[in-house]
């Protein structure tokens, strides 16, 4: 018997050996083990780079090959330690190099940027400041020590793999060959070059695995094409438009196909919550990359969503929502302008102008917080504002709720639109109707869209010209990121992003514009010295519609601004502007480059979602209201 | 107790399998598996007051009249205050943690008050009428400071004292006018207000001193939940970043913790029971010769206001961040909620002749020995990643760690995982007895999302409720039970019992705007019936190898009798869920219906849900 046994194990021994070879196991602990060699080679760069920096025969030339060779052992495993690790990343290792405020603390505490970009603006500083360096560098090792020390007990499964490797396109693109956190060294591609190889050597791992040829040869080819031409790439040269329609979009597409064909989990089966980006979507730029739910809380796919539409779209242009029934939404957002007024600041209630400029809504559901100061955490809090201000619609909500459930249509219509509410006006259910509305106002169609998704061949060279110069030499991506060509920042799409850009007050002065933004804007975590004069990066699809720009609206067309940020903003025109977070060095660009970016944001444009005033309007039993189209 | 820990991380992580892959279904015609019946909760969950929703009744404030207003969001602590003359269960206060401007119900922050009964069928909570004695009228009611003892801001914790006295804590460190939102930021005088505003509640032995109107925030304030009005900030318990604190059964003796780094200790023993405007302050030092407790003259205003100062001249002990704190059985616990990286926040005082608490000087030296360097508390590599529970002893007047946060694996097994009970950043803290016995209740309010405080890959904060059994000698995290979670982007705050034994209340704060009517809002939050279920697993649950499954319905949890990877499929075996290397798994997302469960092994039990 007990031979028997014996027997029977070293069968299933001499099998699992033998299945070992033929790649039956999954990858994943070897992608683990990967990992913790890759973190580990990571760490010892850090700390010989740390070492060199004290060493008595330092020199500057060493220190920067050395510091070139620490950023690239941290990229072989950026994908990963950036997917598994985020907060660490952001916090110390690779954090962009501006203060913060702390989070989470009883109290305002700001906090030093630290990490390898902080790290290198000091690197490349004249002089070199040495304390600081040492530091920085200390620090780093330090935290890079501690997340390798955690990463030992971390256990990942396969779908996480999946998860990174396909975040890592995301950053790659929107991120990477930007240039998005090099902005002093000169070899920008070299950098994604190597992410590039490092990702596909992970993911070739499930290739053996797989047993599906076809999705294995689309999957080899697309990668092998897109480390040809980053290895081949120049940064000011290399043609972005290609790059993702030949090798980012398939393979976005291919990648979830071979998550899928393994059968391995999704993130919807282990997380309960909604995710910002849509793991299903086989693009980056389509409407449905981005998870509409996470960010509203709407749900399409229920029956009460399209009577919840229908309900937004009169409340969106009816002016009972305002005190004195004199203006609605539409009054400062006119659907023909992209949503915005084609003012530079809105008229106010009576008389002279709100202190700010109308932005256009389309894909504005798609936000951390709102108003150009950041102010609003939530679209109901936006609207709330707007219902409470003497200069906007000057009413209230119990005045607002009262006249809708005295219109026995509106009443039906919020039965309607929210059964489980009972057709209850709330603050819930108002700002979830306008919501429903805006969910909508979608524009994810424009040529270069279509022709990314390799759908279209309709783009022009010098729209390529201006897509590379957009996401390259012109840096406008850095901040405008894609695909929202927003300050959502990726690849996790949570946060939206501020700067100090130093506006004037209009182009021909050098007045400083005196709104201070962000800091000035009653959150008591924002009272931060360097967020002065911040303000919301906008996303600039449909920008063709919404003149004029900036926060003032003092910048009467596209022209204009390219102007102003092809001088480096208020400091590159000479004006000192503490804290201004654009580089104020010129972008150097020709008439001709300004006009090519001009173009490339010309051809965003989609507004064939534009939706007009309804027809008629539910009558009201105890107030009566003209309604105008604004 | 660290010891402990350690054996239970490796012991996880050896037990660890290689991952499944469950097929995206599995065939269930035809084929009758084992039944585990998951019975419906006995529990009854009520959301009882929602901010931004309900309608509070103001008292005239400002010039305007006495009105309604829509109640304050951002709820934080829960005070509830039994009616032991009446025939109702009793009163709930319910701290608003905000800053907003605020024409009827005062600038601010503040607290909304209610009172409730016990439906005799049901045990359901209802929240009744009532008429105060200033005439208001209504369910819900505004508590006035404005006109009592002057504006308040950012109420996060408090105090529920003996018979039910209620302290709210300021939270709003201002260090100056120009930091105030106020409408009025005329000097003010105790007793009397501003020149443009009367405050008229007073302080004995500090009436007509006059202060700078930022300087009137920052105490323990007092309030009478019966009548919705304040009563008097708390001047001689110092002017502190408070966050929480406790009466002792003595009805004299206060324990006061302070949300800072450092954050300081501080004991209140009033002169007379009950009374207290008349006593003795100190501050904590646990290194002093004698007694642990230095006085700090309270007679002199001066010291009262720039209490951190007198701390530091008595070269007090520093906590990294106090929060909650309570009595349960003549002990006193604390929560210390941690900072990641303390380091300069502390070095000052700590030069000054401050000293750490004893537990941080334990843990720098850990640290130490992990670094092979020497480490203190305010090196920049000393961690705190997590907090914990501490535990204050008035016997020795010694303070030791009661449940450390984590679990932080020092040792390196080859394999682990996201570990099913993670403690971090414990803030709220207080207790339950059920049936007897006393049960902690742990709020978690996450400082971030590394370090293992969230599952990689989810950015978004989870806070959780958890209650322990006070039963347990040397408590492990093991011993947590997770009894709920707030929804997504909410803190959990302000967890509370009524004095029966029978509801928990809490309240969940500043959720996600995404979230679906009601839970788009702070909200308090009932939950009813726990003199009526089982917390946790029972002994004896599993007998013999074979995978077993055993449910709890209360808590909507499935135990299972190993460590394995599960995968839950619907009805018709589409595969729903997949739960890696999970010893139990919640399943409230669960609709009462029929769902299979699949282990690791290949096992499938069918599983009805009622």
């Amino acid at each position: 018997m007990r031979k028997l046994v014996i027997a029977f194990f070293s069968l299933l021994l001499l099998f699992a050996v033998f299945t070992a070879f033929r790649s039956t196991e999954s990858p994943v602990q070897e992608i683990k083990s990967r990992y913790v060699e890759d973190l580990k080679a990571f760490h010892e760069q850090s700390e010989s780079f740390k070492q060199s920096l004290n060493s008595e025969d330092w020199d500057e030339v060493k220190l920067k090959s050395e510091f070139k060779a620490l950023r690239l052992s941290f990229k072989k495993i950026e994908f990963m330690l950036d997917y598994l690790q985020p907060q660490d990343v952001k916090d110390f290792i690779n954090g962009a190099p501006l203060p913060k405020t702390e989070r989470n603390a009883p109290r305002l505490v700001v906090v030093e940027p630290k990490g390898l970009q902080r790290m290198e603006e000091l690197l490349f500083e004249e002089p070199l400041d040495r304390p600081a360096l040492k530091k920085l560098a200390k620090d780093l090792e330090y935290q890079v020590g501690q997340v390798q020390r955690f990463s030992k007990v971390q256990n990942f499964s396969d779908r996480q793999v999946f998860e990174a490797l396909r975040q890592g396109l995301v950053r790659i693109t929107a991120m990477g060959i930007t240039g998005f956190d090099t902005p002093a060294s000169d070899e920008a591609l070299r950098e994604p070059a190597t992410v590039w190889q490092s990702m596909g050597d992970y993911a070739k791992l499930y290739l053996a695995y797989a047993e599906a040829p076809e999705l294995e040869k689309e999957i080899e080819t697309k990668w092998d094409l897109g480390q040809r031409l980053l290895d081949q790439g120049d940064f000011e040269t290399f043609n972005r438009a290609e790059f993702i329609r030949e090798v980012i979009e398939p393979l976005y597409g291919a990648l979830l196909d071979l998550h899928h064909h393994l059968a391995y989990e999704t993130a919807a089966e282990v997380y309960r919550g909604e995710l910002p980006v849509n793991y299903e979507s086989r693009h980056l730029f389509s409407g449905d990359f981005l998870n509409l739910t996470y960010y509203t809380g709407l749900k399409p796919k229920e029956e009460a969503f399209e009577f919840q539409k229908k309900l937004g779209r009169l409340l969106f242009f009816d002016p009972v929502l305002s005190g004195d029934l004199d203006r609605s939404c539409a009054s400062c957002h006119h659907p023909d302008k992209a949503y915005s007024d084609g003012l530079p600041k809105s008229v106010a209630k009576g008389g002279g102008t709100v202190s700010r400029n109308a932005p256009g809504l389309y894909n504005a559901l798609y936000a951390e917080k709102f108003f150009h100061d950041l102010r609003a955490d939530r679209m109901e809090t936006q609207m709330e504002h707007v219902i409470f201000s003497a200069q906007e619609f000057d009413s209230d909500y119990r005045r607002i709720f009262r006249r809708l459930e005295e219109s026995e249509e509106y009443q039906a219509l919020f039965k309607e639109a929210f059964p489980e509410q009972q057709g209850r006006v709330n603050r819930y259910s108002l700002s979830k109707a306008i919501m429903a509305f805006l969910s909508q106002l979608q524009s994810y169609d424009s040529r270069v869209d279509r022709y990314l998704r390799s759908e279209s061949e309709d783009i022009s060279e010098e729209e390529v010209a201006g897509l590379n110069l957009f996401m390259g030499k012109a840096a406008c991506a850095t901040c405008h990121f894609v695909p929202t060509f927003s300050g959502l920042v990726p690849p996790l799409y949570m946060e939206n992003e501020s700067e100090v850009l130093g506006v004037f007050e209009n182009p021909d002065t050098k007045n400083l514009d005196s709104d201070l933004g962000r800091f000035a804007a009653g959150v008591v975590q924002d009272e931060a010295p360097f967020l002065k004069n911040s303000f919301k990066t906008p996303g600039l699809r449909n920008v063709e519609f919404t003149a004029p720009y900036f926060h003032n609206g003092a910048y009467p067309d596209l022209e204009s601004v390219l102007d102003f940020y092809n001088q480096g903003g208020a400091t590159g025109m000479g004006i000192p502007l503490e804290h201004q977070t654009l580089p104020a060095d010129s972008l150097e660009l020709s008439a001709q480059e300004i006009n090519a970016l001009k173009q490339f944001m010309l051809a965003l444009s989609d507004t064939s979602k534009q939706i007009n005033a309804p027809d008629s309007f539910p009558k009201m039993n105890t107030v009566s209201r003209k309604i105008s189209i604004y | 107790m660290k010891k402990l820990l350690l054996s239970a991380g490796i012991i996880a992580a050896g037990l660890s399998a290689q991952a499944q892959t469950f097929s995206p279904e599995i065939d269930v015609t035809n084929w009758e598996p084992t039944t585990i019946q998951v019975p419906a909760s006995p529990l009854i969950t009520q959301y009882l007051f929602i901010g931004g929703h309900h309608v509070v009744q103001t008292t005239p404030t400002y010039g305007n009249p006495a009105d309604t207003a829509l109640a304050k969001q951002w709820h934080d602590f829960i005070g509830f205050t039994p009616d032991n003359n009446g025939t109702d269960l009793g009163w709930i206060s319910v701290n608003h943690e905000m800053v907003i401007q605020n024409d009827k119900i005062g600038d601010g922050g503040g607290m909304t008050v209610f009172k409730v009964r016990r439906d005799a069928a049901t045990d359901s909570l209802i929240v009744v009428d009532q008429t105060l004695n200033d005439g208001r009228q209504g369910k819900f009611f505004a508590v006035d400071f404005a006109n009592t003892v002057g504006e308040t801001g950012m109420n996060c914790g408090g105090i529920t004292g003996p018979d039910g006295r209620i302290w709210t804590a300021e939270e709003w460190w201002r260090g100056s006018n120009a930091d105030l939102a106020d409408r009025d930021t005329g000097d003010f005088t105790i007793g009397t207000g501003t020149s443009t505003y009367a405050a008229a509640n007073g302080f004995p032995g500090y009436n007509g001193e006059t202060i700078k109107k930022y300087e009137n925030y920052n105490y323990m304030v007092e309030i009478d939940p019966r009548q919705a009005v304040a009563i008097r900030k708390q001047y001689n318990w110092g002017r502190q970043p408070f966050e929480g604190g406790c009466v002792m059964p003595d009805n004299k003796t206060v324990y006061l913790g302070a949300d800072n780094t450092p954050g300081f200790f501080t004991k209140f023993v009033a002169d007379n029971a009950g009374d207290f405007t008349a006593g003795k302050t100190y501050v904590y030092k646990h290194d002093a010769t004698g007694s642990k407790w230095v006085e700090i003259d309270n007679s002199d205003f001066d010291n009262m206001l720039n209490f951190n100062t007198q701390a530091v001249v008595a070269g007090a002990t520093m906590f990294n961040r106090l929060e909650w704190v309570v009595e349960i059985d003549g002990k006193v616990y604390m929560t210390e909620t941690g900072r990641d990286n303390p380091a300069g926040r502390w070095s000052g005082a700590a030069a000054a002749g401050c000293v750490y608490a004893p537990h941080h000087m334990q843990r720098a030296m850990d640290q130490s020995v992990e670094f092979g360097k020497t480490i203190t508390p305010d090196s920049s590599e000393y961690w705190d990643y997590y907090g914990r529970v501490l535990m204050y002893d008035p016997a020795t007047e010694q303070t030791s760690v009661f449940v450390e946060g984590g679990p932080y694996f020092s040792v390196d097994p080859a394999v682990s995982s996201y570990p099913d009970k993670h403690l971090s950043n414990p803030d709220g803290l207080n207790k339950i007895t059920v049936n007897g016995k006393n049960y902690m209740l742990i709020c978690e309010d996450l400082n971030g999302t590394s370090k293992g405080r969230t599952p990689a890959g989810i950015g978004n904060r989870t806070c959780e409720l958890f209650m322990l059994d006070m039963s347990i000698s040397n408590p492990t995290l093991n011993d947590l039970h997770r009894i709920a979670v707030v929804p997504v982007g909410a803190e959990i705050t302000g967890a509370t019992s009524t004095t029966d034994g029978k509801t928990i209340l809490f309240n969940s704060q500043h959720p996600d705007g995404g979230n679906p009517f009601p839970f788009n809002n702070s909200m308090t939050v009932a939950i009813t019936g726990w003199d009526q279920v089982t917390i946790g697993l029972p002994e004896n649950a599993f007998e013999g190898d074979a995978f077993q499954v055993y449910p709890n319905p209360a808590t909507r949890t499935l135990y299972f009798n190993e460590l394995s990877d599960v995968a839950i499929y619907n009805v018709s075996g589409k595969r729903m869920n997949v739960y890696r290397n999970v010893e139990n798994i919640d399943i409230s997302h669960l609709q009462p219906g029929v769902y299979y469960i699949q282990n690791a092994a290949g096992v499938t039990q069918k599983l009805l849900v009622k």
